[in-house]
């Protein structure tokens, strides 16, 4: 497993930040992972400003794990900030939420997400879910290469 | 020795031989010599004298020996004479010898008899042959005669007989058969010249009685004077002349001088040979100065090797014939005239079916008269006619009719029909053969169409509705009713026949009816017209409107009185005048105009209107269009009713316009204040109502986006909290679970349980709230393909189930098919978890046939079933029929399925017994106005 790469979780909500960590280490996923609370500090973390200045910009996160009801930001917003800049533009998002709203899902598809995961309130289905999610995204996939 | 006296002898009886031929020529001449018995005698007398005589110039061999001829003589005689002279002849010559006696006596008797009879016997054999006779047979019979004569000499002592047979028998046999037969052929000489002259005086009489009998005239002519040398007496009578008067006439003082060149122009050919005999038709003149036509046959008479010197002519009176002919000819000719001349169509038919016409018949048909040379009568005749002509033909044939009648028509050149009136009949030969048929016609296309005419107007009168009725101008009585007039009155004709039109009138007497007639009567009115009343048979009455007038001429003058029943005429007043009523009595104003605005009719309501108002009362005011409006209100008014509003006095009218014709405006008036008013209300109310409408439409969008909004943020929010406590009894249990009692390892385990329903009502729940909001995408779905999809998903979600899933194929709808999924999902999810228990389940999903709902798809289960008393509460939301336990869920799944089906505009329904299965229906009509999602929320 590539433990230097960090994967960058964009959630609010700390029972869920909670339960995906624990639910990515249940799946021996154990890279780093960073946890933003909402959608200013994703797009922070991803330019390097603000409250993460001190990141180097150009180290990107593996993936990105992005919940679309966030506070100040919405996820739908994040998705499309990171797809319009040409930096994060090939960054791979899975769009990770409780919504399985239609629109939500063909909207981040429309919006370049990679992959949408709907968080089932049975924490064993949520497991398999990342389960499969870290290993396409950090096993199989290959990330397209830095700049 | 012998020979002098012999010869001398001899010679003797040689001459009296020859008398004797000369005594048959005498005989011959006298009839009854030949003919009688005396006669006969008498030529036996002579012919025994004859004998005596040559018995008296014998030579006398010796004494009593005595030789002569008589042997020579008797055997002629036999011969030629027969049998009674012969044996005369014969007695008498014998008694001579008798007396003589002598030793020769009795061979002179046996000469006697032996010779006749040898001439008897050649008389029989050559009986009627006796022309015949050549020498040879004549020589025979001599040599016969005498070979008997000189055997018969051994009756003489035989020295004396053969002495005289060494003296004569060498001269005897030498010249007695020669003389016998030199005799005998003058016999046969005499008999042949006879028999030559009786046959030339038979011919002779013959001739003569055929001429003198003769039924024509005969003559003979000298051929170089033309004299008549020979006529009958039946020419005579052909002449008028006596047969001797004729015979010192010649033939050409006796022929007509017109005729004299040709006849003898006829003898000249005669002569040249170039005919053998001629005839000719002549006329002779008469003593009496008159003319006799004859028939003429003459030839000449020739004898072989001379020229003619003789004429016979054979005369036959043709004057009665030529007569005859002429009449013949004459009748003919007449007959001719009368069939050419006839102003009537004549033809003469001939059996084989040609026809000879006369000009009026060829000008008839449009032919001429060769045209018709060629044709046949059948080709003339109509078609339909052709039966009966036939069938006449055969009449006249079969001889049931020697000549009939008919009509019948024949067709024209130029294929139009000619009726025709045809007299026929058969002429017939004198041994009664059909020869023709005579045939006379008469066009009667033009009596025809008069007669024609006349039945049609009769049959007008007669079958007229109108009555018709003819009665007598002197005493009134009926003499005629047509149909219409019997079926109404009730009469019959024989009824009517007794009475007068008075009986019939019951408001009229004679004089008064009498009265209204006299103007016809005295001819100051062509017809009287008037109303009264007919009662008929059965009592009953009808007003009649009736016309009477005189028709016919002089003393055929009859009545003639039309009758029309006039009781509809009076309904129909009766009914105008009540439809006149009901503008009249209309409350409201009706008028009417003409287009240029005069006013033609005021109900009494538009009246009443005006002097309510406190207007003048003047129609027009219902009218105020100027002269222009007038002519466009015209223009609109033909098609069809304008309406306009008026305001009178301060109220306001509709009025209805319509024009009926060119020339008339009508117009129907309402008072419609109060309804403008009214209308003015609602108007206004609408105005608020509609703002109304539209502030509770915005008020709803926001709450609808609200409830979008509160969707959002439960399927959010809702459910984070619930995966927060699943997510963390989940581990707690595997944190602690070591040290956690059982017991609260199950606890935290309900827990998990308890949240994960809750995330999945929150789930069905969105769900329905989405399939109730979503926007409808109607297109054509392939139904056999959603079930599908939708069957493997459950599949996938269930694996492990050993389900047998039947699909119809080929199901199709028109529906949102994204909603439609969600049935069969729903749908086929509930057959699989109620079919649970079974180790073999059976699922199908097809279309049904609902008598009241036509196709239905289905979804059918052999699972757990349910009680159908609760089948009503299967499509509301949260009810359930079964315990968790027994099988999970939330109820909201067929109140999904429902709510889908209603906004497609279909139903929902389920059968089912306990334990049974379970049959879930739905229909989706093909078009429908999907359900507004707002109305469902």
């Amino acid at each position: 497993m590539t433990k230097d790469k960090t994967i960058l979780l964009v959630e609010d909500n700390p029972d869920d930040v909670e339960l995906t960590i624990r639910a990515l280490q249940k799946n021996n996923i154990a890279n780093d992972i960073a946890v933003v609370r909402d959608g200013e500090e994703a797009l922070d973390y991803l330019a390097a400003t603000g409250k993460y200045a001190d990141r180097s910009p150009a180290d990107l996160p593996e993936v990105v794990l992005l919940d679309l009801k966030l506070p100040k930001i919405g996820g739908i917003e994040v998705l499309r900030a990171i797809r319009a800049d040409p930096r994060t533009k090939l960054l791979p998002v899975v769009v990770l939420t409780s919504s399985s709203e239609e629109p939500d899902i063909i909207t981040s598809y429309q919006l370049g997400a990679n992959s949408y995961v709907h968080k089932p309130v049975n924490f064993n289905e949520f497991l398999e879910a990342v389960r499969q999610l870290g290993l396409y995204w950090l096993i199989l996939n290959q990330t397209p290469p830095r700049r | 020795m012998v020979t002098r006296e012999f010869i001398t002898a001899l010679a003797g009886n040689g001459a009296l031989l020859l008398s004797l031929v000369y005594t048959y020529d005498l005989l011959n001449g006298i009839r009854w010599a030949s003919r009688t018995r005396a006669g006969q005698v008498f030529t036996g007398i002579i012919i025994g004298i004859m004998g005596i005589f040559l018995m008296q110039m014998p030579w006398t061999f010796q004494n009593g020996i005595i030789i002569d001829t008589r042997s020579i003589l008797l055997a002629v005689s036999g011969l030629f004479f027969g049998a009674l002279p012969t044996a005369v002849a014969m007695l008498m010559t014998a008694a001579l010898r008798l007396s003589q006696g002598g030793s020769g006596v009795w061979m002179g008797v046996s000469v006697i008899v032996t010779s006749g009879a040898i001439g008897l016997a050649w008389h029989q054999a050559w009986k009627n042959r006796l022309t015949e006779l050549r020498f040879s047979h004549l020589y025979l019979l001599g040599l016969a005669v005498h070979l008997v004569m000189l055997a018969l000499t051994f009756l003489l002592p035989l020295q004396t007989a053969l002495a005289l047979l060494h003296d004569i028998a060498l001269p005897v046999l030498a010249i007695y058969p020669l003389v016998t037969a030199a005799v005998g052929l003058l016999f046969v000489e005499r008999l042949q010249r006879n028999q030559t002259a009786r046959v030339l005086a038979e011919s002779e009489s013959e001739f003569r009685a055929l001429t003198e009998q003769a039924a024509i005239g005969v003559t003979r002519t000298e051929f170089a004077t033309g004299k008549y040398v020979f006529v009958n007496q039946r020419f005579a009578d052909i002449v008028g002349y006596t047969r001797e008067e004729l015979l010192s006439m010649t033939f050409q003082q006796l022929t007509h001088p017109d005729d004299l060149a040709e006849d003898l122009k006829h003898i000249d050919r005669l002569v040249a040979g170039t005919v053998h005999e001629y005839q000719m038709t002549k006329r002779y003149l008469r003593k009496d100065g008159t003319v006799v036509w004859v028939q003429l046959t003459v030839s000449p008479l020739v004898a072989p090797g001379e020229p003619p010197h003789e004429l016979i002519g054979f005369v036959e009176d043709i004057t009665e014939r030529q007569r005859t002919e002429e009449a013949l000819r004459e009748s003919e000719e007449k007959f001719r005239q009368v069939f050419e001349l006839s102003p009537l169509g004549r033809s003469i038919t001939r059996t084989d079916g040609s026809i000879e016409v006369n000009h009026a018949f060829a000008s008839m048909l449009g032919y001429t008269r060769e045209e018709l040379a060629a044709v046949k009568w059948r080709d003339l005749t109509h078609p339909d006619d052709l039966q009966m002509s036939d069938d006449l033909v055969s009449a006249l044939l079969s001889g049931t009719a020697a000549e009939m009648d008919m009509e019948k028509r024949y067709l024209r050149k130029d294929g139009s029909v000619v009726w025709t009136e045809v007299h026929t009949a058969l002429v017939r030969d004198t041994l009664g053969q059909p020869t023709f048929f005579l045939t006379t016609v008469q066009d009667i296309t033009e009596r025809r169409r008069l007669q024609e005419e006349r039945e049609r107007l009769a049959r007008m009168l007669e079958q007229s509705f109108n009555e018709i009725y003819v009665f007598d101008p002197e005493t009134l009585t009926f003499t005629y009713a047509n149909q219409a007039a019997l079926h109404n009155i009730g009469y019959t004709m024989a009824e009517l026949s007794t009475m007068t039109p008075v009986d019939i009138k019951p408001l009229l007497t004679e004089a008064s009816f009498r009265a209204l007639v006299q103007p016809v009567v005295d001819g100051s009115r062509e017809r009287v017209l008037f109303e009264t009343v007919h009662r008929r048979k059965d009592g009953t009455e009808y007003p009649v409107e009736v016309a009477v007038q005189l028709v016919g001429e002089g003393s055929a003058r009859v009545f003639m009185a039309v009758i029309n029943d006039i009781t509809e005429r009076r309904e129909l007043q009766e009914e105008r005048e009540h439809m006149a009523s009901f503008p009249a009595r209309n409350p409201n104003p009706v008028l009417e105009f003409v287009t240029d605005g005069s006013p033609l009719y005021a109900n009494p309501a538009a009246l009443e209107t005006l002097r309510q108002l406190g207007l003048p009362a003047d129609p027009r005011q219902f009218l105020p269009e100027t002269l222009a409006d007038l002519a466009l209100l015209a223009a609109q008014c033909r098609e069809g009713p304008v309406v306009r509003e008026l305001p009178l006095g301060g109220r306001i009218y509709r009025k209805v316009i319509s024009a009926p014709d060119e020339k008339t405006f009508r117009i129907y008036t309402i008072d419609i204040t109060d309804l403008k008013r009214a209308q003015a209300q609602v108007q206004q109310l609408n105005t608020e109502l509609e703002e109304r409408v539209r502030r509770r439409t915005a008020e709803l969008e926001a709450a609808n986006k609200e409830l979008e909004a509160f969707s959002y943020s439960v399927s959010h929010d809702l459910r984070a909290p619930l995966r927060s406590i699943d997510g963390f009894s989940q581990a707690a249990i595997e944190d602690a679970g070591g040290i956690l009692p059982q017991a609260a390892r199950d606890d935290l385990q309900r827990v998990r349980l308890a949240s994960q329903r809750m995330g999945q009502l929150i789930d069905d729940m969105l769900l329905l709230s989405r399939v109730t909001r979503a926007e409808m995408h109607i297109q054509p779905v392939d139904m056999t393909a959603l079930a599908a999809d939708a069957a493997d998903e459950t599949m996938r979600d269930n694996p492990g189930r050993a389900v047998q899933l039947d699909i119809q194929p080929g199901m199709t709808a028109i529906g949102d098919p994204r909603l439609l999924r969600i049935v069969y999902a729903n749908l086929l999810s509930n057959a699989w978890k109620f079919t649970s228990r079974h180790g073999h389940a059976h699922v199908e999903v097809g279309i049904a046939e609902d008598p009241a709902r036509g196709h239905a798809f289905f979804v059918r289960d052999d699972g757990a079933g349910f009680d159908p008393r609760y089948k009503d509460k299967l499509f509301v939301s949260f009810q359930r029929l079964h315990s968790l336990e027994e099988f999970p869920g939330t109820g909201i799944g067929l109140a999904t399925v429902a709510r889908v089906v209603r906004r497609h505009g279909g139903a929902t329904w389920a059968e089912g017994t306990v334990g049974r299965g379970a049959t879930f229906y739905f229909t989706i009509p093909d078009l429908h106005t999907p359900y507004p999602s707002k109305e469902e929320t």
